[in-house]
């Protein structure tokens, strides 16, 4: 089989394990926080209480409103948590399931769905908050506003060829998973989520040279303002055109030696 | 189409980058592999030219020594590696039973695991939840498959794990060497079960060390010698040439060519100057035992130690009506013999020069 119908076929053969997927993604989940007191609910107290002292110390620096900032910071932080997960979780896609990859003859993409499932319900736990927090939304409601979800959409899809390329390649490059993760902690700070980009013209400049910027725009910016962000909207298409491109002929090329490296 | 499993000209490599990223697995099976470079690349041939084909009913011994590539052909026939030359082609998915850990959530309960393994195999919520009870019974874990499989001792985990197996598995089987390691009850429900295939169509391949287990199963045998078919043929000739070189060439070769037919415990006259205490306890040939004996004066004594397959010469105090007991390491009776009246004096028994008991294991690896 020529290695692109291969990977087709791979995929067509893990959305019919879609409960299958969705059950790893569970078990992990519950994994992570088995025998405590809270349970998942561990994930909104601890988003929460982040977005909460973020906001305590970091809103005494800023002119804007403090509502505004709060709620800046609540929706950048939330969608930053969920882009951050599925960068570095990608990564260890494979070499989580190490022993299901050489125990069982599951399609791949089985193991990177899980990742983003995983990932997407931890996320849709944080967006309650998330969704609480609109109560002080500055500006009314309107149709805009819920543009919102095609660029929730377009994380998805951002998320499943990230995992395409990641997995085998930090398999393969064990660096990379820490260069990665690294990089991450570095974006942070130079992503538009702590900080506004029209404090400075610096700050600007780096928002606006900053891909991720986009990525958390499309969300962002309609909640919190009702526009949408049509530059940014260019930008995440873009990338998720070329992304998928290279997450396509990443997984077809690797998906014969992914057994040797995990 | 009927059913059918075939290798064609199988050749993998394994790069060697894979074993520095601390690749346990393979490893091991490596060590017998050919060293060759690829474009600069070093790899490790672990199959070369391997070529079968296997139909309807047929089960096949997979034989050779650690390292000879069993373990990497079973990987290949169940798809989860890909060979680098040559196919593997099937009219249906392959199962696998390989390593106790893989597959598994040790942190979820037995039910839990069933119902994921079940999923794995693309059944549907409704068609595992028929067979929960089934499988349930057929585990005898009974309330410890509401506990986490964590909790589990390594035989419990193993008898859960080829209930699940078994049950979900396709009609293609390939199992890797584990049956023998659990105890010998569970170990005779997997025998019955794999026997069940017999009459049901399948194709089974496996890999065992243990000769005698092989013996009852198989129908055809293969054995690779460094990663190359060394022998393929009727599971009888493949195997009795197998063990005649594999044997250790001590202690006397009728014994030891008795020991690898029979099973249970049993005196063996051999040639009327040496008589013996023979066994062989499937399922534990390599399980540590010790051998003892009611003495009429001395009460219970212990003979020798050993393992679940060797003989026992028979000393000069030995007397008819003796009771020789086999027992385990925590004490269970695995078998009991009377000593049958001696068709020889006991003193014309050949005198051995150890002092102490001496225990010839023959334990066929």
């Amino acid at each position: 089989m020529p290695p692109l119908v291969a990977a087709f076929h791979d995929w067509r053969q893990a959305s019919k394990l879609a409960s299958l997927c969705f059950n790893l993604a569970l078990e992990d989940l519950r994994d992570r926080y088995r025998k405590t007191l809270l349970g998942v609910a561990w994930i909104i107290v601890s988003f929460a209480l982040f977005v909460g002292v973020k906001v305590l110390v970091f809103g005494q620096m800023v002119s804007t409103s403090q509502v505004e900032f709060g709620l800046y910071v609540t929706l950048g932080f939330g969608l930053w948590t969920f882009i951050n997960a599925m960068v570095v979780d990608a990564c260890t896609a494979y070499m989580f399931s190490r022993a299901w990859i050489l125990g069982t003859a599951i399609p791949y993409p089985v193991f990177l769905m899980q990742a983003i499932l995983r990932n997407s319900m931890m996320f849709a736990l944080e967006l309650v908050v998330m969704a609480l927090a609109l109560f002080w939304k500055p500006t009314p409601w309107s149709a805009t506003t819920w543009l919102a979800i095609p660029g929730l959409l377009a994380l998805l899809v951002t998320s499943v060829w990230l995992a395409a390329i990641l997995a085998p390649l930090c398999a393969r490059y064990r660096d990379l998973h820490h260069t990665i993760k690294t990089g991450m902690q570095l974006m942070f700070f130079v992503t538009p989520i702590l900080w506004m980009p029209t404090i400075s013209t610096t700050l600007a400049r780096i928002a606006a040279l900053n891909p991720l910027t986009s990525f958390i725009d499309i969300v962002r910016e309609p909640l919190l303002y009702d526009r949408v962000p049509v530059h940014s909207w260019w930008v995440v298409l873009a990338i998720n055109a070329i992304g998928l491109t290279i997450g396509v002929i990443v997984y077809a090329s690797t998906r014969k030696r992914v057994a040797y490296w995990v | 189409m009927s059913m059918f499993l075939r290798a064609d000209r199988v050749t993998l490599d394994f790069p060697l980058h894979a074993l520095e990223t601390g690749h346990s697995e393979p490893s091991a099976d490596l060590l017998g592999g050919t060293l060759h470079k690829v474009r600069g690349k070093p790899f490790v041939r672990a199959l070369e030219d391997v070529s079968f084909d296997l139909s309807e009913g047929d089960r096949l011994a997979l034989i050779g020594h650690n390292g000879s590539g069993k373990s990497t052909l079973l990987r290949v026939l169940a798809g989860i590696y890909y060979p680098n030359q040559g196919t593997v082609t099937s009219d249906q998915p392959v199962s696998g039973i390989f390593n106790m850990s893989h597959g598994f959530r040790p942190e979820a309960t037995g039910y839990r695991n069933i119902v994921l393994k079940g999923l794995i195999a693309g059944k549907k919520r409704r068609e595992i939840d028929a067979a929960l009870p089934a499988i349930a019974e057929f585990t005898g874990l009974g309330p410890y498959l509401d506990m986490p499989l964590q909790t589990y001792s390594q035989g419990m985990a193993m008898r859960l794990a080829f209930a699940v197996t078994t049950h979900f598995s396709n009609q293609i089987l390939v199992m890797d060497e584990w049956i023998g390691a659990g105890d010998a009850q569970f170990s005779e429900k997997i025998v019955d079960r794999m026997s069940g295939f017999v009459d049901s169509a399948t194709i089974l391949v496996v890999a065992s060390h243990s000769v005698s287990l092989l013996r009852r199963l198989a129908t055809k045998a293969l054995w690779l010698e460094h990663g190359r078919i060394h022998r393929f043929g009727a599971a009888d000739a493949v195997l009795d040439e197998y063990e005649a070189l594999t044997m250790p060439t001590s202690g006397p070769a009728g014994l030891m060519a008795v020991l690898n037919r029979r099973e249970g415990f049993w005196f063996e006259e051999g040639d009327a100057s040496s008589p013996a205490l023979a066994w062989n306890l499937p399922f534990r040939e390599k399980v540590p035992l010790q051998l003892f004996v009611e003495h009429p004066s001395r009460g219970t004594q212990l003979v020798a130690n050993g393992r679940g397959r060797g003989y026992w010469r028979l000393k000069p105090w030995v007397a008819s009506g003796m009771m020789f007991r086999l027992c385990g390491a925590d004490g269970s009776v695995f078998a009991e013999l009377q000593l049958p009246t001696l068709a020889t004096p006991t003193q014309s028994i050949q005198q051995e020069t150890d002092a102490r008991p001496k225990l010839d294991s023959t334990t066929g690896v």
